[in-house]
């Protein structure tokens, strides 16, 4: 063989492994959970492309895409971003801040709709982490300030959220959730939604 | 003579917890606060255990673990946790006892 042929090889088998190995949406959703106990196997670049890469996809009002992502692991950077974040638990490999870009004249309107994408760029990372075996934690508890200062962040950029990253040797017991009944309704709210 | 416990690293991490802390306070739900307090006493803790001159060592990894263990319960049982918090206090003062019983006074 080769070595174009045996390089294509290894490619389709490191395709077909990925897809292997990735998980089907709904059980991704369901067995996900906060994880704070990493390990210290470092999260490969291409994992990490690859979750940015799904951030990327989720859905963006207008199409403006205001998101910004930062992905630390450098140790000392991560040090300090985990020293001024007191909402941060355990020792994660990766944290990946998500930033809402702001236009000059941003609206509370604005603000809140970037904020509601923010959010929601969050659970596609951890979804995406999680299909690859990473696991996550989303945190809000940092000073937003100290950020701003420690990743030079220009004017008009603006911390919003932070995902913490790394592989987990274990995953916790998933806690209770109400039932559908209690929460879903059928037309109009009261009328309990049935399975 | 009283051992050194913390290293100046050490007192610099707690000093960013507790000034992070401050800043998310003014932010954060009311109770957060009492969280972050007692989030912080682990975290000193901690420290402490980690030097090998500590004195009181067992008596730190005794309120270390029952920190641990008992600090989520304001998200879940608020009486619970102000029970919890009561009872650490009423221990820390019972050592403070303990201590000053076999501590010569400085005169």
């Amino acid at each position: 063989m080769d070595r174009r042929a045996e390089k294509l090889v290894v490619v389709c088998l490191a395709q077909w492994l990925r897809k292997e190995i990735t998980m089907d949406t709904l059980e991704a959703i369901r067995r996900r959970r906060r994880v704070v106990n990493f390990t210290d196997r470092p999260i490969e670049q291409s994992a990490m492309t690859d979750i940015l890469a799904a951030a990327r996809w989720g859905p963006s009002a207008g199409n403006q895409q205001r998101w910004r992502f930062i992905v630390v692991t450098e140790p000392e950077t991560k040090e300090m971003i985990c020293d001024v974040s007191p909402g941060i638990y355990g020792t994660p490999m990766a944290i990946i801040v998500i930033c809402m870009k702001q236009r000059a004249r941003s609206s509370k309107w604005d603000y809140w709709i970037a904020a509601c994408e923010v959010g929601i760029a969050a659970q596609t990372i951890a979804l995406a982490a999680f299909s690859l075996g990473i696991g996550s934690c989303m945190v809000v508890s940092f000073a937003k300030e100290a950020v701003e200062q420690i990743l030079d962040l220009p004017e008009g950029v603006e911390p919003s959220l932070f995902v913490t990253l790394g592989y987990h040797s274990e995953l916790p017991e998933p806690p209770e959730r109400l039932p559908l009944s209690e929460i879903a309704f059928e037309e109009r709210y009261g009328k309990r939604w049935k399975a | 003579m009283n051992p050194k416990v913390l290293t100046e690293d050490q007192a610099f991490k707690l000093l960013a917890f507790l000034v992070t802390s401050a800043r998310l306070c003014v932010v954060e739900p009311e109770n957060y606060g009492t969280f972050r307090l007692i989030d912080a006493a682990s975290r000193l803790l901690g420290f402490l255990l980690e030097n090998e001159e500590a004195r009181d060592r067992d008596f730190y990894a005794h309120l270390q673990r029952e920190i641990e263990d008992n600090k989520l319960l304001l998200l879940s049982d608020e009486e619970a946790y102000t029970q919890f918090v009561g009872d650490a206090a009423r221990e820390i003062a019972r050592r403070m006892k303990t201590k000053s019983a076999a501590q010569p006074i400085d005169v």
